[in-house]
C-alpha cells in the first residue's frame, strides 16, 4: 500500500471513529444511569435521592437547590404508571430518551387538577382507565427525573414526604 | 507501519477528535450574553449530534428551553477562563423567571466541597440592596455578604438556571439582562 493509501485509509477510519463515539456516547451514558438506577432499586421503580452537596456523583451538574427522584424506565414489555402529589413551590417530572433528549415535562402548575399520573407506554393509542395523561415515548427505555425546589432547609421534612410519596411501577 | 497499526491509529484520531468537539460543543452556545452562553436547542428533540453528546457528557438531563434556561459562564466578562485562585463578583438585578439561582462548579461540573456546605445562591437566599441589584462574591476566601465559596485550584464554571422563564426571555434569551462577572486574579 502506497503511504497515500494509507493516509487516506487513517483518515476515513478516523472520520468514521469520529461519528460512531459522537452518535454513540449519549446512549452509552444514559444507559449507564439506567443500570445504576436499575442496580440500586430495580428497573422501573424509583429512587429518592437527598439534597445534592458536593459527595454527589450521581449526574453531573446537579442543582443544590433541587430534590431529585429518579426512575430507570423500560415500557418494552409494559407501560409505566407514575404517580406524585405536589408541594406548594416549583415541582416537576420530566422523561429523557435513550438520546438525552427531553420529551416531556410537567410542573406544579402545567398539572390539571393538582394530581398526577402520567402512563408511559411504547403503544401509539394506549388508553388509561384511570384518566392519566398517556405519553408515547420516543424510546423504550430512558431515565424520568423529578425535581422539588427546597428554598428553605426548614421545609426538608414536609419536602422529604412529598418525595417519597411519589411513584413509578409497572402498569 | 502494520494494519493493526493503522486501524490503531484511526480510533486514536477519530476518539481524540471527538473529545475535542465535544469540549468545544459544551463551552460554546449560539446564544452569548456577557461572558455567559446558552443553547436554544438544548434538551430538545431539535439538538444536534455534538450538542447531544456535549449534554450527556457536562450537563446530564437538562429540561427543554420551556420549563428552563441555563446559561454557562466558563470566562470573566474580560474573556479570561474562571480560575479558583481568583475573586469574582457576580454583580445583576433580578432575573425574570419563576425562581433562578447560580450555582458554582468545580472543573469536573460537580459541587466544590467547602465548609459552609454553599454551593448556589437563589432568588430567596441571595441578599439584595433596596434597588433588587445584588452581588455575589465567589472565592475560596471568605468575603462579606453573598459569598460563594470555590475550591482552591484548578478551573471552575458558573451555571445560572432560569426555571420557568419569562415569554420574554423565553423567545429571545439573547436579549435577557444577565449578572456581570469581573474577576481578579492575585
Amino acid at each position: 500500500m502506497t503511504w497515500r493509501r494509507r493516509i487516506r485509509w487513517v483518515l476515513a477510519g478516523a472520520a468514521l471513529t469520529h461519528v460512531v463515539a459522537i452518535w454513540a456516547l449519549p446512549r452509552l451514558i444514559v444507559r449507564a444511569v439506567r443500570h445504576r438506577l436499575a442496580a440500586q432499586v430495580g428497573m422501573n421503580h424509583i429512587r429518592h435521592a437527598p439534597l445534592p452537596d458536593s459527595n454527589w456523583r450521581t449526574i453531573v451538574m446537579p442543582s443544590p437547590d433541587l430534590l431529585y427522584s429518579a426512575c430507570a424506565y423500560d415500557v418494552s414489555d409494559r407501560p409505566l404508571l407514575v404517580t406524585a402529589e405536589l408541594p406548594e413551590g416549583y415541582w416537576s417530572v420530566s422523561a429523557f430518551a435513550e438520546n438525552t433528549d427531553n420529551f416531556f415535562v410537567r410542573n406544579d402548575r402545567t398539572v390539571a387538577n393538582r394530581r398526577v399520573r402520567v402512563i408511559f407506554s411504547s403503544q401509539p393509542y394506549f388508553q388509561d382507565p384511570g384518566g392519566g395523561t398517556v405519553v408515547q415515548v420516543p424510546s423504550k427505555t430512558g431515565v424520568i427525573l423529578f425535581r422539588q425546589l427546597i428554598l428553605d432547609r426548614d421545609d426538608l421534612p414536609k419536602a422529604l414526604a412529598i418525595q417519597r410519596a411519589a411513584t413509578c411501577a409497572p402498569l | 507501519m502494520t494494519s493493526t497499526g493503522l486501524v490503531a491509529l484511526s480510533v486514536t484520531l477519530g476518539v481524540g477528535s471527538a473529545a475535542l468537539s465535544i469540549r468545544f460543543a459544551s463551552r460554546r452556545g449560539a446564544i452569548q450574553v456577557g461572558s455567559w452562553r446558552a443553547s436554544a436547542t438544548v434538551g430538545g428533540s431539535d439538538s444536534g449530534m455534538y450538542e447531544r453528546a456535549a449534554i450527556a457528557t457536562h450537563a446530564l438531563f437538562v429540561l427543554n428551553r420551556d420549563e428552563t434556561f441555563y446559561y454557562r459562564a466558563h470566562t470573566d466578562d474580560a474573556g479570561a477562563d474562571l480560575d479558583a485562585r481568583c475573586d469574582y463578583e457576580i454583580g445583576g438585578r433580578t432575573l425574570d423567571a419563576r425562581w433562578w439561582s447560580i450555582t458554582a462548579y468545580g472543573g469536573d461540573d460537580f459541587l466544590i466541597p467547602n465548609q459552609e456546605r454553599r454551593y448556589s445562591f437563589n432568588m430567596a437566599n441571595l441578599a439584595k440592596e433596596p434597588d433588587g441589584s445584588f452581588v455575589i462574591r465567589a472565592s475560596a476566601r471568605p468575603k462579606p455578604g453573598n459569598w460563594l465559596p470555590l475550591g482552591g485550584s484548578g478551573h471552575v464554571s458558573f451555571a445560572l438556571r432560569l426555571y420557568v422563564p419569562s415569554a420574554e426571555i423565553s423567545s429571545h434569551p439573547e436579549r435577557a439582562a444577565l449578572p456581570s462577572i469581573t474577576g481578579r486574579c492575585p
